[in-house]
C-alpha cells in the first residue's frame, strides 16, 4: 500500500466516523416542546396584562433615515396606545387602539383621525410596519397551524416552526417561518411569506430578563422587495404588568398622555 | 350642331329620369340620407371629441403643465421647484397663454373620528386656480377659498362632492388632515369645510380637497416650493405650439428645460440638485385620453366607410334593376341607331344627374341638421337617466354641440357623386351590351 492510498482510507474512516457521530447527535435530540408551550409564550411575547415601554424606532429608507422617540402603553390584547416624543415637529402623534378601533391623534389639529379598515395594510408612522401590525390580534395559537422541528443553525441547535394560517383565519400571510431558541423559545429570526413569495423578515435580538421572561429588545424589520431598507425598533425601557388604567385609552387619556 | 347634341343628350338623360319618379326619387334620396348621415355624424364626433378634450383639459388638466423633469417620469413629492414672480410673469408674457395656476400635490388621510378617506389634497392659489379651471364655478356648497388665507382663522378646504358625502361633513365641518411629508414627517392639521365642488370630474369629484398654497406647502414640509403649473391657453388646436414656446420663454429666462420626461434613480438622486423643467401639452399630459380622441377618429372612418358601402351597394342594385326594367328601351334605342357607346355615356349620365341630385339635397339636409345642433345643441339626455353623463371620468352637459367644418360638408357630398357615378358604370356596360333584336322579341 502505497502512502497515498493509505491517507484516502484514513479519509474515507473519517468521514464514515463523522456520518455515525451526526446519526448519534440526531438521536440524541431532545423531544420537541408542545405547539402549545411554544406558541403561548410567542403570543404573549410583548404583550401581558399590562406594558409600558420606551423605544427608538429607526426608518431606514434609500433616501433617508429617520429616528422616532416613542413611549407605549398596552392593556390586554386590544388596548395600546403609541405617542411620538421626539423630534420636536412631530412630538404628540399618537396611535390609538382600543378594541377594534385604530385611530390617529394629530396634535396640531387636537383631533383624532380614525384609520379605515382598508388602510390597515398601510404603513404606520411611515415605518416598514403596517397598521395591520399594531391592531393585529390574531393568536399564533389559535389562528395557525403549526408544524415544529429541530433544525441546525451552525453548530447551535433552534426550533423551527413553520405556521399555515387556518381556514379563514383574518391573517394577510399564507406562511410563517419563526426561528427560535432551542430552550427559552424567544424568537431569533421570522420570514413571512405571500403565495410563496418571501414579503419580509423580522430579525430579534438583545434578549434580556423582563419580570421572569426574555424578551427580545431589538427588532429589525425587512422589506423583501426594498432589501436596502429598514425599520428597526429598539426598546429602550420595557416593564410588564405595570398599573396602566384603563381611561389610558379614551380621548381623555390620549390628550393627556400626548401633551406631556 | 354639337352644343345642341350634348343638350339634348341632358334632357334625353333628365327626361329619362323623370319617367319614373319613384324610381329615380328612392336612388336619389338613398344617396341624400347617406351624405346627410355623414355630415351630421363626422359633426357630432367632431363635437364630441372636442367636448371630451376641453372637459378633460379644462376641468383637471389646463391645457399645458410645468412640472419638474423627473417629476413627470414619477410623481414624487419631493420633486418640487422654486416658483418665482419673475417666472410666472415670463409663463404669461407668452402669446395664447392666458392664464397660470401653481399647484402642490400631497396624499393624505382626511377625515374625522369617525370616517376618514385617502384624499388628494391639492395647494392651490384662491385668485389663479380659477381662471385656469372652472372649478370655483363648480362651487355647489359653500364658497370657493378665499382671496387671501386667513392668519389667524381655521384652515380652509373645499372638497369634492362625493368625498364630503362619504366623509358625511358639510360646510362649516371640520376635517383633520394627516399625512407623510416630503421630508418623511408626519404631519397634520385642522381644516374647516368652507365649500363643496361638483365637477363631474371623478378625480376632483370622489378624492380630492383644494387647500391653499401655503397651508400644502406647509403641511407637506415644502418650503416655498410647487410641483405644477397649470396653464391655459387661448385655443385647444395649437397647444403644442404654445407649448414650444412656452420652453423657449423659460429657457431665456434661465431655467434648465428638458425635452422629455427624466427618469432618475432616486439612490443617486441629490435632492438639491437643479433638474431641468419639462412643458407639456395635454396629449402627453393625458395620453389616455389623446389615444381615446385619436381612436374615436378611426373608429369613426370605418363607420365613414360602412356608411359609403352601404350607399354604394344600394345605388348599385337601384341601377342594374332599372337597367333591367328599361332592357326593351335600351333595345329599341339601339335599333333605331344609337351607338352602344352613346348609350353608355346616356346611362352613366343619369346616373351622375342622379347622384348629383342626392348628394346636393343631402349636403343641403345635413348641413341644416348639423348647424341647427352646432347651435342650440343635440340632446343627448335621451341616452342617460337625465342629468349629465360622464364618459371617462369626463362629465357632459346633456347637450353636445357640433362642430361643422367646410370640409366636413364638402367630403361626403363629393365621395358619393364619384362614388355614385361609378356605381352606374356597370348597368351602362349591361345596356350597351344588349342584343337588339332579341331583347325587344323578350328572349333575352
Amino acid at each position: 500500500m502505497t502512502r497515498h492510498s493509505l491517507a484516502t482510507l484514513l479519509c474515507l474512516i473519517l468521514a464514515v466516523g463523522s456520518v455515525f457521530l451526526s446519526q448519534t447527535t440526531h438521536a440524541a435530540e431532545p423531544p420537541l416542546p408542545t405547539n402549545k408551550q411554544v406558541l403561548a409564550q410567542l403570543d404573549d411575547l410583548y404583550r401581558s396584562k399590562s406594558s409600558h415601554a420606551t423605544m427608538t424606532m429607526n426608518v431606514v429608507k434609500r433616501r433617508s433615515t429617520r429616528t422616532l422617540t416613542m413611549e407605549m402603553w398596552t392593556r390586554g390584547q386590544d388596548q395600546a396606545l403609541v405617542v411620538i416624543r421626539k423630534p420636536t415637529r412631530e412630538a404628540g402623534t399618537a396611535t390609538l387602539k382600543n378594541k377594534e378601533e385604530l385611530y390617529n391623534y394629530a396634535p396640531r389639529a387636537d383631533r383624532l383621525i380614525r384609520i379605515p379598515s382598508g388602510l390597515l395594510g398601510s404603513s404606520w408612522m411611515g415605518s416598514h410596519f403596517s397598521n395591520d401590525d399594531l391592531i393585529r390580534d390574531t393568536s399564533w395559537d389559535k389562528d395557525y397551524t403549526t408544524q415544529l422541528t429541530w433544525k441546525m443553525a451552525g453548530a447551535t441547535r433552534v426550533l423551527l416552526a413553520r405556521m399555515k394560517p387556518k381556514p379563514g383565519a383574518p391573517v394577510v400571510y399564507t406562511l410563517v417561518l419563526f426561528t427560535m431558541h432551542a430552550t427559552h423559545f424567544t424568537p431569533i429570526r421570522s420570514e413571512f411569506y405571500d403565495r410563496g413569495k418571501l414579503v419580509r423578515t423580522m430579525t430579534y435580538d438583545d434578549v434580556k430578563l423582563i419580570s421572569g421572561r426574555r424578551i427580545p429588545h431589538r427588532m429589525v424589520l425587512v422589506p423583501a422587495n426594498k432589501p436596502k431598507e429598514r425599520t428597526e425598533m429598539i426598546y429602550e425601557r420595557f416593564e410588564l404588568d405595570v398599573v396602566v388604567p384603563e381611561s389610558t385609552f379614551s380621548k381623555r387619556g390620549l390628550r393627556r398622555a400626548a401633551k406631556r | 350642331m354639337a352644343g345642341n347634341l350634348r343638350t339634348s343628350f341632358l334632357a334625353m338623360a333628365a327626361r329619362n329620369l323623370l319617367r319614373n319618379g319613384w324610381r329615380s326619387g328612392l336612388t336619389a334620396g338613398g344617396i341624400a340620407v347617406s351624405v346627410a348621415m355623414m355630415v351630421w355624424t363626422v359633426a357630432m364626433m367632431a363635437g364630441f371629441s372636442g367636448t371630451m378634450v376641453r372637459g378633460a383639459t379644462s376641468v383637471e388638466l389646463g391645457q399645458v403643465q410645468v412640472h419638474r423633469a423627473d417629476y413627470a417620469e414619477k410623481a414624487r413629492p419631493e420633486r418640487s421647484f422654486e416658483v418665482s414672480a419673475a417666472m410666472l410673469k415670463t409663463i404669461e408674457g407668452v402669446p395664447e397663454v392666458q392664464a397660470v395656476s401653481p399647484r402642490v400635490h400631497l396624499w393624505g388621510l382626511l377625515g374625522n373620528e369617525r370616517r376618514s378617506q385617502v384624499t388628494r389634497l391639492v395647494g392651490v392659489d384662491a385668485v389663479r386656480e380659477p381662471k385656469v379651471t372652472p372649478v370655483a364655478g363648480a362651487v355647489t356648497l359653500g364658497a370657493w377659498l378665499s382671496a387671501k388665507p386667513s392668519k389667524t382663522g381655521p384652515h380652509e378646504v373645499v372638497l369634492g362632492k362625493d368625498l364630503a358625502r362619504k366623509l358625511n361633513v358639510k360646510v362649516g365641518s371640520e376635517v383633520v388632515a394627516f399625512l407623510q411629508a416630503t421630508d418623511g414627517s408626519l404631519g397634520n392639521d385642522l381644516f374647516v369645510v368652507r365649500g363643496v365642488v361638483e365637477t363631474g370630474n371623478q378625480l376632483i369629484d370622489r378624492s380630492t380637497a383644494f387647500i391653499h398654497l401655503e397651508d400644502a406647502r406647509y403641511l407637506g414640509v415644502l418650503d416655498g416650493r410647487t410641483h405644477e403649473l397649470a396653464i391655459k391657453t387661448a385655443r385647444l388646436d395649437n397647444v403644442n405650439l404654445v407649448a414650444a414656446q412656452l420652453t423657449q420663454a423659460l429657457r431665456s429666462d434661465q431655467h434648465k428645460m428638458a425635452s422629455a420626461p427624466l427618469k432618475v434613480d432616486p439612490d443617486e438622486q441629490d435632492l438639491n440638485a437643479a433638474v431641468p423643467l419639462l412643458v407639456q401639452p395635454w396629449s402627453e399630459l393625458a395620453p389616455d385620453l389623446f389615444k381615446m380622441v385619436e381612436l374615436n377618429d378611426k373608429s369613426t372612418s370605418l363607420l365613414y366607410f360602412v356608411i359609403y358601402l352601404i350607399a354604394i351597394l344600394s345605388i348599385v342594385n337601384t341601377q342594374r334593376m332599372s337597367a333591367w326594367e328599361r332592357r326593351r328601351e335600351f333595345g329599341v334605342m339601339l335599333a333605331i341607331g344609337l351607338s352602344p357607346a352613346r348609350l353608355f355615356r346616356l346611362v352613366l349620365t343619369e346616373t351622375f344627374l342622379l347622384a348629383l341630385a342626392g348628394a346636393l339635397l343631402g349636403a343641403a339636409m345635413g348641413t341644416a341638421l348639423a348647424s341647427w345642433h352646432a347651435a342650440v345643441g343635440f340632446d343627448m339626455s335621451m341616452f342617460t337617466d337625465g342629468g349629465s353623463f360622464s364618459y371617462m371620468g369626463i362629465a357632459f352637459n346633456e347637450r353636445i354641440f357640433f362642430k361643422l367644418r367646410a370640409t366636413t360638408i364638402l367630403e361626403p357630398t363629393l365621395v358619393m357623386l364619384v362614388v355614385g357615378t361609378l356605381a352606374g358604370i356597370w348597368p351602362a356596360w349591361k345596356a350597351m351590351r344588349l342584343e337588339p333584336a332579341a331583347t325587344i322579341a323578350g328572349r333575352s
